[in-house]
């Protein structure tokens, strides 16, 4: 009985993994034909040290620049991690590497370091082939909160993505300009519930007047 | 099987013809809830007493017309006598009313053990409930003023609760939740209003005569309808007897939505008539923006009156003893009351089918609704060029959006628009 008992259990287990695997939305979609990833396995999140020495703090720097599209990535996300302004100026030349993994790594660090001076080069971004570089944009966008960067969201709200608009409409909440009204009262049909959700939330954040 | 039980059949007839006039009555009295109310309340009225009635042993006789494939079936039994009640007919029709009988039966112990079960967790939640502070005390001696309310009211708190219930039935009970002590005095104000308009207007007792219809007619899905039709009403009645009061329209909504936002939702597992559900919080709103005028609500007098006629009626109707005729048969008796009602429920049943309402036919209602109460409401109290009134009619169809973040997020972003007057 407990051998069937087991076997049950094991059975169902299975049977979940199956569809929970095949149930699962892909995440990371496939890189470009010739945007210059080597073939390596998707990076992860390494955990980096607080307060890095400044020694090491250089090494990770250089490691931006690795040829292992990995190593280079993972630095990214390392800078990304510390949160120090002074990884700006290292990121926003990332944001025309030729990876395209370097390129997204880059726009979702600039959230945690980017200031004003990263808008401009944030807004082109928005216009990358790449939708992870998009989004990544988007997002960090939303938490440097420029309005200059209104005009190239209020595109972003249409991208064929919806991780890209998501992020946008979220930005243009974050920002409050009321010119972003009509372009997220139009979101709010759009097919893609985060989406709906994040134009929803954005409405309530505009500030009546246009801002100057 | 259904021709051996005529008794049956007639409450399921008298029932279903209630239903179809009642729809057909209120889509003509579209603007006015409470009148809209007293109609569903009037069926539900009448699909008890004439499902009571026809149980009765002193049932007057009546003829009713059969189409011709059920005047076949009746009629291709030589046993079956002329007239009379067909359960007599014959041992098969015998047996067939009493597996009808006892499957009606199985259903309606069902629904109604159900609902004794949720009565009886009421009542232990009353209970548990503690007394309301003065607080509360002030604010419903403020709100029996104004509705006009005198008679017993017990104000409890309960820990078990999400949003204010009023419960009980001879001796109503209003239970708030705990987070009741964070409301302004503003939306307590309105709170009570609504809980009083409902209490004045008898919604726990006639929320009680719907479960018993629904029980009564388990199998009929119209009567299901009927209920939850009358349940939104009285909501919609108990917000028009608020906007009455002198309420305005907007600051009504917004603590709609306010309080909306904040509750946790569970599915209710007690009887009794709740502030605000999230299914019916975009129907409310639509309509509380939409109502023209603050309007007196029906006198208890009048409810009283008219409640009372389509019981009479009812128990007249369900109480006839029904005979099953051959529609083919010339018949002379040429002003037959049941050839009457055949034919009357044959042009309700014509005329209560709705219109047919395309998504983009309510969304421009929806839009039109918002855009005529918005300059006249202030709800874009500060000059623009006019998207608040764009975004709140956005936000507002987004209430019924499936997704509970969704609505969520609507609903926090019309609270945010509502609160910058």
């Amino acid at each position: 009985m407990t051998l069937v008992r087991t076997w049950i259990a094991l059975t169902a287990i299975a049977l979940l993994g199956v569809v929970q695997v095949a149930s699962a939305e892909r995440i990371e979609p496939p890189c470009l034909p010739g945007c210059g990833c080597s073939n390596d396995p998707p990076f992860v999140r390494t955990p980096v040290a607080q307060r890095p020495s400044a020694a090491d703090y250089e090494r990770l720097v250089s490691q931006t620049g690795d040829s292992a599209c990995e190593v280079a990535a993972t630095a990214v996300r390392s800078l990304e991690l510390l949160g120090d302004h002074r990884a700006e100026a290292t990121l926003i030349p990332l944001l025309r590497h030729r990876a395209c993994r370097i390129r997204a790594a880059a726009a979702e660090a600039l959230a945690t370091t980017g200031s004003g001076a990263s808008v401009a080069p944030l807004v082109g971004a928005l216009r990358d082939a790449d939708a992870r570089v998009r989004t990544g944009a988007a997002w960090s966008l939303a938490r440097v909160g420029d309005q200059r960067a209104v005009p190239a969201l209020l595109r972003a709200v249409r991208d064929t993505s919806s991780h890209v608009r998501q992020g946008a409409a979220t930005a243009l909440g974050r920002i409050g300009d009321a010119r972003a009204a009509d372009a997220l009262v139009r979101a709010l049909k759009d097919s893609e519930k985060h989406v709906r959700e994040a134009a929803a939330d954005a409405l309530g954040r505009l500030r009546s007047r246009p801002s100057s | 099987m259904w021709l051996v039980e005529p008794r049956l059949l007639a409450a399921t007839a008298i029932a279903t013809t209630a239903v179809c006039a009642a729809a057909v009555f209120a889509r003509l009295v579209r603007g006015r809830a409470s009148v809209r109310h007293l109609v569903w309340q009037g069926a539900l009225v009448t699909s008890v007493v004439s499902a009571l009635a026809a149980a009765s042993p002193l049932r007057p006789s009546m003829a009713i017309p059969l189409p011709r494939l059920m005047a076949s079936r009746t009629t291709a039994s030589p046993a079956q006598p002329p007239s009379g009640d067909a359960r007599t007919s014959a041992p098969t029709g015998r047996n067939g009313a009493r597996i009808v009988e006892l499957l009606w039966l199985a259903g309606f112990l069902g629904v109604a053990v159900r609902y004794g079960r949720a009565l009886s967790c009421a009542s232990a939640l009353r209970r548990r409930a503690s007394a309301a502070g003065e607080r509360w005390e002030r604010h419903v001696a403020a709100a029996r003023a104004r509705i006009g309310y005198r008679g017993p009211l017990d104000v409890l708190v309960s820990r078990e609760i999400d949003v204010p219930v009023v419960t009980g039935l001879r001796h109503p009970a209003l239970l708030l939740p705990v987070a009741a002590s964070e409301w302004s005095d503003r939306e307590a104000d309105l709170v009570f209003l609504h809980e009083l308009a409902h209490v004045e207007r008898g919604d726990h007792l006639a929320r009680a005569v719907g479960a018993l219809a629904v029980a009564l007619h388990w199998f009929n899905p119209l009567i299901w309808w009927l209920n939850e039709k009358a349940t939104t009403e009285s909501e919609l009645a108990a917000d028009e007897a608020v906007l009455g009061s002198g309420v305005r329209s907007t600051d009504y909504a917004e603590m709609l939505i306010s309080v909306a936002e904040r509750t946790v939702w569970r599915p209710a597992t007690i009887p009794g008539v709740a502030l605000v559900g999230r299914p019916m919080l975009s129907t409310r709103v639509h309509a509380i923006l939409a109502m023209p005028r603050p309007r007196s609500a029906i006198g208890r007098t009048q409810r009283r009156v008219a409640i009372a006629a389509a019981a009479i009626v009812a128990a007249t109707m369900g109480g006839a003893r029904v005979r099953l005729v051959d529609a083919r048969q010339p018949t002379s008796r040429p002003a037959a009351p049941s050839q009457r009602v055949s034919h009357a429920d044959t042009a309700t049943a014509r005329t209560a089918s709705p219109p047919v309402t395309t998504p983009r036919v309510e969304r421009e209602r929806v839009a039109r609704t918002v855009r005529s109460v918005a300059p006249r409401t202030n709800f874009p109290s500060e000059p623009d060029d006019g998207w608040t009134a764009r975004a709140v009619a956005g936000l507002t169809e987004l209430l019924d959006d499936p997704s509970p973040q969704v609505r969520d997020a609507a609903a926090r972003s019309l609270s945010r628009l509502g609160a910058r007057r």
